[in-house]
Parts: C-alpha cells; sequence; structure tokens
C-alpha cells in the first residue's frame, strides 16, 4: 500500500500528532534539534527532503514518508505492518520495530566505523593478508568518530537554521571545539602510524 | 631537516587557521582592535612563514 500524501499539508507546515517513531543513533548527548507543533521532540540527525524524511535507525539510513515517520498523521505502521504486511515489498516484511522505518538507503551497517574496523569482523585481515595494527585502528576509529561528531554538529546547525532559529550561530563554539578534538584524533593517529611504521593504506 | 607527517599536518592546519583569522578580520573596523595592523603584519608573517616551511622543508619520506 503507498501511503498517499494529504495535499492540504505541506512538508514543515503540517500538524501532526502521535509519537516520533524514529530517533537517530547519536554516540554524544544531545538535545532535541526542534520540537513538532504538537509537542514531539524530533531528534536528530534527519533530513527533510520534499514530502521524505531521511533519518538513522540503528546504524542504517532510511528514507520513508513524513506520514510514516510520525505516527497518527494517516497511517497506524503497527496496523499496517499486521494487515498489509504481503502488499509490501519482501525487505518490508518484517514485524517489530523495523516494521516502520521505511526503506532502508543505505544496506550495510557501518556505524561510523573505519574500513579496518569492518574488515575486523572479517577475520582480522586486510586483502593482502597482513593483519591490521590494532592501535592503528582504534586511533582511526576515533578519528572517524571525530568526524562524525563534527557532521552531527554541522546537521543540527543546518537543521536550526532551516527551522528559522535565530540562534544557530550558537552551533560555531561547538563546531570549533569539535574541530579541535578531530585535529587531535588525527595527529594521534597520524603520529601512531609514523612511530609504529604501520601502513596507513 | 625534513618534516614528519605530522609536522607537515600540524603546519597546514595552522596555517589554514591563520588564514581564516586573517579573512574574519578584514572587513572589521581598525578602530575597535588596538594595534590592528600590527596584529595584520604579525598573521602575514606568520602565513608566510607556514607556507614557506611547507614549500621548502621536504617530508621525511621524499
Amino acid at each position: 500500500m503507498r501511503l498517499a500524501a494529504d495535499p492540504l499539508l505541506t512538508p514543515g507546515t503540517r500538524l501532526v500528532s502521535g509519537e516520533v517513531l524514529a530517533s537517530a543513533v547519536s554516540r554524544v548527548a544531545q538535545s532535541a534539534l526542534f520540537t513538532l507543533p504538537n509537542g514531539a521532540k524530533i531528534y536528530g540527525p534527519i533530513r527533510i527532503r520534499g514530502e521524505y524524511v531521511e533519518f538513522i535507525w540503528e546504524g542504517e539510513k532510511h528514507q520513508c514518508h513524513m506520514d510514516e515517520f510520525v505516527s497518527g498523521t494517516h497511517a497506524d505502521l503497527q496496523e499496517l505492518s499486521d494487515v498489509d504486511r504481503l502488499e509490501l515489498p519482501a525487505d518490508r516484511r518484517i514485524v517489530g520495530k523495523e516494521s516502520h522505518i521505511g526503506l532502508p538507503i543505505a544496506r550495510k551497517k557501518s556505524g561510523g566505523l573505519s574500513k579496518p574496523a569492518m574488515m575486523a569482523d572479517q577475520g582480522n585481515k586486510v586483502a593482502s593478508g597482513v593483519a591490521v595494527c590494532t592501535e592503528q585502528r582504534r586511533l582511526l576509529d576515533m578519528f572517524g568518530e571525530a568526524v562524525q561528531e563534527l557532521l552531527l554538529l554541522h546537521e543540527q546547525q543546518f537543521l536550526a537554521i532551516v527551522a528559522g532559529d535565530l540562534e544557530s550561530h550558537r552551533f560555531d563554539l561547538l563546531i570549533h571545539m569539535a574541530n579541535e578534538r578531530k585535529h587531535q584524533a588525527k595527529y594521534a593517529y597520524l603520529q601512531h602510524v609514523e612511530t609504529h611504521c604501520c601502513s596507513a593504506k | 631537516m625534513a618534516l614528519t607527517n605530522v609536522e607537515r599536518e600540524k603546519i597546514t592546519d595552522s596555517m589554514l587557521k591563520i588564514q581564516s583569522v586573517r579573512a574574519s578580520l578584514e572587513d572589521m573596523d581598525e578602530t575597535k582592535i588596538p594595534d590592528y595592523n600590527e596584529i595584520e603584519g604579525c598573521l602575514s608573517i606568520v602565513d608566510k612563514n607556514l607556507s614557506l616551511a611547507l614549500r621548502q622543508v621536504p617530508s621525511k619520506n621524499e
């Protein structure tokens, strides 16, 4: 069943009721990004593209219709999963918490891990057969997390700007601090690669 | 003496930060910052010397 958008409502201005079904997975504590007219709080990072919402759920990026994102507007997603499951594509016929999260855009979970860290799950070996240095992997992951934190802050600032927040420049100090942490993580990684002589490739 | 990768990275980041500071201060009212011209001159020298270091000093693995 394809949910039709309400022609009377446009993204960003519609009144919604019910609870927000998805909130982002974040490694850092954060406050609500913005509050919907019904009082429901939305946590980032999400992005609204026309009638669709992109968001992170359990490390995967998903996209769904705005009506699916906030229950009580058009679709009861639990009901949808019970009654209309057979009409859904095979990869959406999942009962439980994943039944309401739309089609995944990125199929594989990366979780912000570096390639070596992901390859560690495949027997701790890179393609060349040489074991990856665990400290190098840890430092690269920390660098990745620092970059991710910075991205999150930029996204939050962007959403604040889009929402018309007059204080959206308040993110700049946080971004500066996150940038400093990113630099420190980068130097620690490069320093290790240099002194330990483990390849960065 | 050759620059290590970390040193090269630190110098590059510092140079970019200095350039960012110079750009931010560019349209400021000079009278509102004491010794504005000295500050601008100092930043300019720092910028020049850091980029000189990057150009002249070879990398360790070169």
